[in-house]
């Protein structure tokens, strides 16, 4: 039985997840047996070091990677061990997506590219609810662009849109804002906030940057593949601090 | 590092092409295609002729000179092209005592005649059905025959020094029930010594013997024809040539110059003799036959010049393809120094190594393909002569030439391009697809292209535009040709429209998926056109044939139906096999209460104007049962004696209209005057060209074969039907249709024809679906992260799948639908400028029509397989992460 059932709230946790890269010799091992539990309508951020494994994490955890042991599970179901076809299916409909760049199909205006999961899969999209994302994320004007026809920032937030279109039980986000500029950067870390508190969605994102993290609720700190510490409700100078801490060692 | 190699750009061009195999491969396959059937095509006519080179030699070995008959003027050259059907065409021939003439001269050592016509084998199958117990009910009749060859009936000599047939099994023929069969026949349709077996020869058929099986100069039979040898006397009885022989062979004596001999037989007789060398005569002989392989030979080369021409689009799209999936690498050169001119060298010297590959591969393929078509005539029983294969270098140099030549050409502007790769492109990261010159220049240049081809084309059908030296039809294949090209220019500049049309279509069935990707082949318009245009030439040249066999067919169908007023028509089954229909048979019909009409046709060739004619002599009912229309003169003057009737386009050749005198060289009767007194049209293919009224002639009442009959009855039932059949079928050789008859008839011909077009152009299909793959494999390539990114957001492999086959099949139906369409619009312009010659109806088959871009889209979804499997593989990771 899933050891965490006590937590109502917990949506996805890593049980003992271990991540090994490569063959023996020169083999790294990215992830260590890390046991953590993400709580629903959170936004979490996972920082750390080049290298630390936060990317990795976030793969596995979002089902585009397969832990090497251990085991993740959505609610109280193991993902770990579903095939691709099944993993594909849980990332379409449970889970939603931010990358740090080229996330949006350049043939399909942003509105297409917004409801595209629900259209992969054959649905008619919410639209009472996509028109709420959208107008959370700022973007009703731009709907009928292509994304070359976007900035950096819209492209994101459309992005985002894209995520939460579904109403999704997770979005993963992996360095959202790492390619905008400051300006652009905090719109769209506001709008995710937003979509937390006002959506109720959950948010679990990987990021370097501290002031990034500091728009979440909880920031873990990993290094070499372990976690490093775990802070709820921080402000930028606690992680500032946290981050300072994790390096200089 | 290099510098111990003086040249390292060709040392990476060679490691480049050892490290992708495949790439050679691919680029290289249309060539290996072309050149294999090049050679497959040269390798089998030259095998053949030299075949049939050593056939003839071996025919007259031992042989040292060949008398003929001097023909009539105006028959000289008409033999073996009578073309109409058994025509009894009046050979002159040698009479027997010329063979002694000759014997007796001191210097001949031995003379023997020859004799040579149709004799046709008849297996008698099972027992018809039939309802009448007391009658015995016929048997059906079976023409036998090898392949398409014709059947001959021969003097069987075994004149001691040079034999041409020789014994396999059994003894020479001695009298006259006696017959030896060829050893092809005798073992395709399991006929052995001691058998009976029925021949036609002359009217009447007969039963014989087979005495024994022989073979022709080691093989089974010279062509494939069947061959009944006879004894020397019942041979010139059966072939029309009693006391008479068609040549005559001669050996001289061993001290006498033979040129001096041949001047002395000549002497004899100079006037009706004509004598030659046996090497002349076997060479002679051995030419006709080339001249037909010649045709064949043709043909090969013209679909292998398609397949060539479809290959060039090919490599030259998948040059650029793989050259832009190379830009990091080549830019990488150009940044670490290389000039733009070595980086062209650089592929140029790439090109060069596939193409020598290729066509290497090329020449192996058409060794194969040759030894299987061969293998494949034998199965057919074609029975061409037994021999080794032959490869000639100057054909294996030729292929080569023309793999190299053009895989270099069409390598020239894609190195052009990659040779402008811009350095700074090894650091950007994404893959990026450069943007091509202005579709809008190309538009206008391929639309002004096309209007010259238009102007050309369509000046022959609304006759504004006459253009001098060249004839209606070549300026409009010349316009057609233009034209062609002009839409492969504009095609790059229509493809956002074309995919537009059926854009909505396609995002209805597949939703995003179609949308996807009918988004991505507008996404790189020049490179989706060029793909489909590979598929066009194909799918043009196949509607060309599909609709103008099916207007050939509807036309035939009209024809007939129109023209053919008779109930039945009756004719000899195989104009090769048959000499005509015994006179008996029409006899045999009259008597029938139920045969209400009947007219008889006989044709000879006759001289007029020093030029063979055919003279047909028709019944006065002919008019009544086959549709001719009046143009001068009337049916009444025409049945007055010593009068003519000419066919319209005859008149209008020669000249003459009603009143002329007509002087014609009747063979055995010598001149004979006529008046012309009826000009008429005779709407399906005329039995002759000059008329006279069967009962006026004299001279035609002696023939025993007639070579039409059309007779009426008062009502078709079943049982007259029947009873009809069981006449006929005591005439083998002769075949009688109806309406529905001739109608299936001609339309079987046609799609034999047309089958063997599309078999040949299934080619050019294959060479297209190369391209396809190639394109697709780069789009794919190129979108190796937005696949990842639609993977990663929930899109299941078989979707990513479904796209690119999606894809793929827009790319087919463009290239389908352009090509389908060009290729009606230029079968109807074909058959518009040959209205004039009475082609009037114009017929698209739907069916076919569909049938092929329904192949096409599935030759498309085949194509992509490969692509679809490696984009529906790919790693999303590695597609998303950005470092
Ligand atoms: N595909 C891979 N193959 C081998 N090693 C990898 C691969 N992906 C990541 N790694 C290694 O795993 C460790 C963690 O990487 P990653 O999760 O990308 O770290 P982060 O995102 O924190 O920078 C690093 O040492 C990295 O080199
Ligand atoms: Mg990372």
């Amino acid at each position: 039985m899933h050891p965490n059932i006590e937590f109502m709230n917990v949506i996805i946790s890593a049980n003992n997840l271990t991540k090994i890269y490569g063959e023996k010799e020169t083999s790294v091992t990215a992830l260590d047996n890390i046991n953590i539990n993400f709580n629903e309508m959170q936004f979490t951020a996972i920082m750390g070091p080049s290298g630390s494994g936060k990317s990795t994490l976030l793969h596995c955890l979002a089902g585009l990677d397969r832990p090497s042991s251990g085991q993740i599970y959505l609610k109280d179901s193991d993902i770990s061990t579903l095939n691709d076809k099944q993993l594909t299916k849980i990332r379409r409909d449970s889970f939603g997506f931010v990358f740090q760049a080229f996330n949006l199909i350049p043939t399909l205006t942003a509105e297409e590219n917004i409801t595209l999961p629900a259209s992969i899969a054959g649905k008619k999209p919410d639209m009472d609810w996509v028109k709420k994302v959208v107008e959370t994320v700022d973007i009703s004007d731009r709907l009928t662009h292509r994304p070359n026809e976007l900035s950096g920032g819209q492209q994101q937030r459309v992005a985002a849109a894209r995520a939460m279109a579904t109403k999704p039980e997770v979005i993963f986000a992996d360095e959202p804002s790492g390619n905008l500029d400051s300006k652009s950067s905090k719109e769209l870390l506001v709008f995710m906030k937003s979509v937390v508190e006002e959506l109720n969605q959950t948010i679990i994102m990987v990021t370097h940057d501290p002031y990034a993290a500091s728009f979440a609720n909880r920031v873990v700190m990993l290094k070499d593949g372990k976690i490093a510490s775990d802070l709820e409700e921080p402000t930028q100078e606690e992680i500032i601090s946290e981050v300072t801490a994790l390096s200089d060692i | 590092m290099f510098g111990f190699t003086k040249r390292p750009l060709f040392l990476i061009a060679w490691k480049n092409l050892k490290t992708y195999p495949v790439r050679i491969f691919l680029t290289t396959s249309s060539i290996i295609l072309g050149v294999a059937v090049i050679i497959a095509s040269n390798i089998f006519s030259e095998s053949n002729k030299s075949a049939f080179d050593n056939l003839f030699i071996g025919i007259y070995e031992g042989v040292d000179l060949v008398v003929q008959p001097i023909q009539e003027d105006f028959a000289q050259g008409f033999s073996g092209d009578g073309g109409q059907g058994p025509v009894s065409f009046e050979v002159k021939k040698i009479p027997d005592e010329k063979i002694q003439e000759i014997q007796n001269l001191p210097s001949v050592k031995a003379a023997w005649g020859d004799v040579l016509g149709y004799a046709q084998y008849i297996k008698f199958g099972d027992r018809k059905d039939c309802h009448s117990l007391s009658e015995e009910c016929p048997r059906e009749t079976i023409l036998v025959q090898n392949g398409f060859a014709p059947t001959f009936g021969a003097a069987w000599d075994n004149n001691p020094y040079a034999a041409q047939w020789s014994l396999v099994e059994g003894k020479p023929p001695t009298n006259i029930r006696e017959v030896v069969m060829d050893v092809l026949t005798a073992e395709n349709h399991d006929f052995a010594v001691g058998d009976k077996v029925t021949v036609l020869a002359g009217a009447t058929p007969a039963t014989f013997t087979i005495s024994g099986i022989a073979e022709f100069a080691n093989v089974g039979s010279p062509g494939g024809a069947t061959f009944a040898l006879f004894d020397f006397t019942t041979a010139q009885k059966l072939l029309d040539s009693t006391g008479k022989v068609d040549l005559i062979n001669v050996v001289v004596e061993n001290n006498y110059d033979v040129n001096e001999v041949k001047e002395q037989i000549a002497s004899l007789d100079s006037e009706n003799l004509n004598v030659i060398n046996a090497q002349e005569a076997a060479a002679e002989q051995a030419d006709s036959i080339k001249q037909g392989l010649d045709f064949f030979n043709t043909i090969l080369n013209v679909f292998a010049g398609i397949a060539i021409f479809v290959g060039a689009f090919i490599i030259q799209n998948t040059f650029r393809i793989l050259l832009l999936q190379r830009t990091k690498e080549l830019s990488l050169l150009r940044a670490l120094g290389t000039s733009k001119r070595q980086i062209y060298r650089l592929v140029i010297s790439e090109s060069l190594f596939m193409s020598i590959v290729g066509s290497g591969l090329g020449i192996g393929l058409g060794i194969g393909l040759a030894v299987a078509v061969k293998e494949g005539l034998q199965y057919f029983e074609f029975g061409l002569p037994e021999g080794p294969l032959v490869l000639t270098t100057e054909a294996a140099l030729v292929g080569l030439a023309i793999g190299v030549t053009v895989t270099i050409l069409s390598s020239l502007l894609p190195a052009r391009k990659a040779s402008q790769v811009s350095p700074m492109e090894a650091i950007r990261d994404s893959i990026s697809t450069p943007k091509g010159k202005s579709l809008f220049i190309r538009l206008i240049f391929g639309t002004l292209i096309s209007t010259i081809g238009f102007g050309m084309l369509f000046g022959v059908l609304f006759e504004f535009l006459d253009l001098p030296t060249l004839s209606s039809l070549q300026q409009v294949g010349f316009g057609a040709g233009i034209i062609f090209i002009g839409i492969s220019v504009i095609t790059p500049s229509i493809t956002k429209p074309f995919v537009f049309i059926f854009e909505k279509f396609y995002n209805l069935i597949f939703g995003i998926l179609g949308k996807l990707a009918t988004e991505n082949s507008k996404r790189t318009p020049r490179r989706t056109a060029s793909t489909a245009s590979a598929l066009m030439i194909g799918l043009t040249l196949i509607s060309l044939a599909n609709v103008i066999t099916t207007s050939f067919k509807a036309q035939a169908e009209t024809l007939i139906s129109e023209v053919i007023l008779a109930d039945y028509q009756v004719s000899a089954a195989n104009v090769f096999a048959s000499p005509g229909i015994p006179t008996g048979l029409s006899e045999e019909l009259l008597e029938l209460d139920e045969v209400t009409k009947l007219s008889r046709t006989r044709a000879t060739v006759v001289g007029y104007n020093q030029r063979p004619l055919i003279l047909g002599a028709v019944d006065e009912t002919v008019f009544d049962l086959v549709k001719t229309d009046d143009i001068e003169g009337s049916r009444e003057g025409f049945l007055k004696k010593d009068t003519i009737g000419i066919l319209k386009q005859t008149a209008e050749r020669e000249g003459l209209s009603v009143g002329d005198e007509v002087l014609l060289t009747i063979p055995e009767e010598g001149e004979k005057g006529f008046t012309v007194s009826y000009i008429f049209d005779w709407t399906t293919q005329p039995p002759a060209e000059f008329f006279v009224l069967l009962e006026n002639s004299s001279f035609f009442s002696d023939e025993s074969l007639d070579t039409e009959l059309y007779f009426n009855v008062y009502e078709k039932t079943p049982e007259l039907e029947e009873k009809i059949n069981s006449i006929v079928d005591g005439y083998p050789g002769v075949a009688i249709r109806d309406e529905d008859g001739l109608v299936e008839e001609a339309n079987n011909q046609i799609q034999l024809l047309l089958n063997v077009i599309y078999g040949f152009l299934s080619i050019s299909i294959f060479v297209a679906l190369f391209g396809i793959t190639n394109t697709l494999s780069l789009s794919v390539y190129e979108r190796t992260r937005e696949i990842g990114l639609m993977r990663a957001i929930g899109t299941y492999r078989k979707q990513i799948r479904r796209m690119i086959f999606i894809e793929s099949s827009i790319i087919a139906i463009f290239g389908a639908a352009l090509g389908t369409g060009l290729g009606i619009f230029f079968a109807w312009s074909l058959i518009q400028t040959l209205a004039d010659d009475g082609f009037t109806v114009f017929s698209v088959s739907i069916s076919q029509t569909f049938l092929w871009i329904g192949i096409s889209i599935i030759a498309g979804v085949v194509a992509a397989i490969l692509p679809a499997i490696r984009a529906s593989r790919q790693n999303i990771l590695e597609a998303i992460s950005y470092e």
